[in-house]
């Protein structure tokens, strides 16, 4: 049965979209290759899923391109910009992760504005997006609220609301369903589109 | 659970409490008696033995530089390990094992074999560097390393530290900021009770302070206890108490938040079922 994984080079609603562009990447774990020159470009404001059997290197391409691994060799290139060598915290992609990822200690207010207070948005504004994509994804009543009295499906989609908040040239979703059981999947499946 | 059942488990639960109970407090309180009987065994209760603590200069001075270890000891064992196990367990899994045996290491060695090591390293340190007390936390920092590493550990194994972590960093945070506003708060307990557990072995310290000729907490009880034991009885007996109440303190510092959440929990489950 073949998983799923979505990438996007999104465009949010107050930002363009961006080309993103992997370029022959390789990528191997000790004997196992993982992506053996893989090449993909993806349109600016284009919702791509890549599909596959589980191991065959999806989140490896999605990590590549946030930056949380190294390739071995290729390229990545966001915007028209070579991040192969950038840092994650540089490149300005959200990621939505397969486990749930809320800070425990934050609630979820504090979670979606997290990223807001990293790139030094002042308070008034940072309440108010923070408090927009909370709305957006239909949890503006549970703000104060920490992760666990949430339930899987609501810590994903706070998680969604975070990465979307900061508008990322690029949002990464890596099978951010997948902890869920199947009726509440269905019920969240649209939202990552509308949102 | 049925009422009787429950009856015996109330009764258990208070027969263990009483024993473990009595397994603590009666020595403390026998030495405290002892540390208030006169100087006949017709003479009446005194409290002068734990008067003359205060009266005693070398063994305020001792306290002083027991206490100062202790806040030195665990800062530095703090800014030490947390950071490195941290770093370990997020970038070069493949030390665990080495880290964890060095700080496992301590364990294994003898208190006597150490000073043998050692003594040549505080000889160079007493005529080049300080011949304070204070010179002792390295070594300290290295005694306290396999029982704080533990706890450490188990604190960092109990958060999905490599999810957090990346989750931060793709929003922006360096690693400064991963560390100190998303893992350390997060394993608050596990630091409180590593800097406990720091304090309780610097302050029960002996063996190693007596044979490098340095006069700490313990060493100054067992001198004061040759010319007089009802002193040096009371300041063992502060000394416990001391620890004791650091622990109820320390204890009640990570409390706030949980009865907060709680607190918060109930106010959920009163607006509705989660969906």
């Amino acid at each position: 049965m073949p998983t799923a994984v979505a990438a996007a080079g999104v465009g949010t609603a107050a930002r363009a979209g961006v080309e993103v562009r992997l370029e022959n990447l390789r990528r191997r774990y000790g004997g196992v290759t993982a992506l053996d020159g893989l090449n993909l470009t993806m349109a600016p404001g284009e919702l791509v899923a890549l599909l596959g059997p589980s191991g065959c290197g999806k989140t490896t391409a999605l990590r590549l391109v946030a930056g949380l691994e190294q390739a071995d060799s290729g390229r990545v290139v966001v915007a028209g910009e070579d991040v192969t060598g950038q840092p994650t915290n540089k490149r300005d992609v959200g990621m939505v992760f397969q486990a749930y990822s809320l800070f425990p200690h934050m609630t979820a207010w504090q979670n979606v504005a997290f990223g807001l207070q990293m790139r030094k948005v002042d308070t008034a504004r940072r309440r108010k997006r923070a408090g927009d994509m909370l709305e957006l994804v239909g949890l503006s009543g549970f703000a104060n609220r920490f992760a666990h009295q949430l339930s899987g499906g609501q810590q994903q989609r706070v998680a969604l609301a975070r990465a979307l908040a900061i508008e990322p040239k690029v949002l990464l979703l890596d099978e951010p369903l997948s902890a869920l059981d199947a009726k509440v999947r269905a019920r969240l499946r649209g939202s990552p589109r509308s949102s | 659970m049925s009422r009787s059942r429950r009856l015996k488990l109330q009764v258990f639960r208070v027969i263990v409490f009483l024993v473990f109970g009595a397994f603590f407090l009666v020595p403390i309180g026998a030495m405290f008696e002892f540390s208030t009987r006169g100087n006949t065994d017709t003479a009446p209760r005194t409290l002068s033995a734990w008067q003359t603590i205060f009266q005693t200069p070398d063994l305020v001075a001792a306290i002083l530089a027991s206490l100062a270890l202790a806040v030195i000891t665990s800062a530095g064992m703090l800014v030490l390990l947390v950071p490195t196990m941290i770093w370990v367990r997020l970038r070069l899994p493949r030390l665990n094992r080495v880290v964890e045996f060095l700080c496992l290491l301590p364990l294994t060695i003898p208190a006597i074999v150490l000073v043998a090591g050692l003594a040549p390293e505080y000889r160079w340190l007493s005529i080049n560097v300080s011949e304070s007390i204070l010179t002792l936390a390295f070594v300290y920092l290295v005694l306290v390393l396999p029982y704080t590493y533990r706890t450490l550990h188990a604190g960092l194994a109990a958060i999905d530290v490599k999810t957090l972590s990346e989750a931060a960093r793709s929003l922006g945070a360096g690693w400064a900021t991963v560390m100190g506003r998303i893992i350390v708060p997060n394993m608050w307990s596990a630091l409180l009770n590593a800097a406990l557990l720091s304090v309780a072995v610097v302050l029960g310290e002996f063996t190693i302070a007596n044979l490098l000729n340095y006069v700490n907490l313990q060493v100054a009880i067992a001198l004061l206890g040759r010319a007089n034991a009802g002193v040096s009885i009371a300041v063992a007996v502060a000394s416990l108490m001391f620890a004791f109440i650091l622990l109820v303190i320390l204890s009640f510092f990570g409390r706030p938040r949980a009865r907060v959440a709680q607190l918060e929990a109930d106010t959920t489950l009163s607006w509705g079922q989660k969906t």
